[in-house]
């Protein structure tokens, strides 16, 4: 319990498993799939979400430009998902993704952040808060450059509590 | 009272995020109480906007929409905020 405890962010899991460090992908839609697949393969999403997810970013992107780096947020819709979490897939090189909004653009995305939302209305300070969050001095890079799945998720709940 | 129409794909995920941000921008800006903000899909974007003063979207609204829209990604990511929140104050002041 206490281990659970220590992996959950609200309500939202967060944890080392969730976490997978030098992820190869030649495209966005094979990068989503793998990282889809390992949410899937731990009971998180139904598999139904693994090509609900891969629909959702044709028909509307989800990279971000940040200062730091080209982030991705992959989601859909909340009848897919079993549990609340945050997959993080650290990408081995840059995969290019389109920008949200504006589909003309390419991002050089080096860190994914697959959202599994059940209760979207509950998570609006979450969900603002983590784009904060994504703007703090180094958390991206220090998220990116973790040694361990575990530094990674601890260095991303870390800076939360800083936002 | 500005009435507020805000758009993403799913109407919940990033139009949340904005929402929070946008918020706080404006009760910074001394609109507390002033404004009111709905969440919408973009598909929804269409009929709705006649009712609104304008709209932020974080996704691409092409066609015939019935009032102002911003695009907010700058909410989202911080880069070009300070362009955008000018865009949402002079909406304001209409």
């Amino acid at each position: 319990m206490d281990n659970l405890e220590k992996d959950m962010l609200g309500d939202i899991l967060i944890a080392p498993e969730l976490v997978v460090m030098g992820l190869e992908a030649e495209t966005d839609m094979e990068a989503i799939d793998k990282l889809a697949t390992h949410l899937y393969n731990r009971g998180i999403v139904k598999e139904t979400y693994i090509p609900a997810v891969k629909q959702r970013e044709v028909d509307f992107c989800t990279g971000l430009a940040f200062e730091a780096m080209g982030v991705a947020l992959p989601h859909t819709d909340s009848i897919h998902v079993n549990q609340q979490a945050i997959a993080i897939g650290i990408l081995k090189k840059p995969v290019t993704f389109h920008h949200m909004g504006m589909p003309d653009v390419d991002v050089d995305v080096e860190l994914m952040f697959m959202l599994a939302i059940q209760k979207p209305e509950a998570q609006i300070t979450f969900l603002g808060k983590m784009m904060e969050v994504f703007q703090l001095d180094g958390c991206l890079e220090q998220v990116k450059n973790a040694a361990s799945p575990e530094e990674a998720a601890a260095v991303f709940k870390g800076f939360f509590a800083e936002a | 009272m500005k009435k507020i129409l805000l758009a993403c794909a799913s109407g919940i995920a990033t139009s949340t995020a904005v929402n929070h941000k946008l918020s706080k921008v404006l009760d910074e800006k001394g609109y507390k109480g002033q404004y009111r903000i709905t969440q919408c899909k973009v598909q929804e974007v269409f009929a709705q906007s006649a009712n609104y003063d304008f709209c932020v979207a974080t996704t691409k609204i092409s066609g015939e929409v019935k009032c102002p829209v911003i695009l907010g990604i700058a909410f989202l990511t911080g880069i070009g905020l300070d362009k955008v929140v000018a865009q949402v104050l002079e909406e304001m002041k209409k």
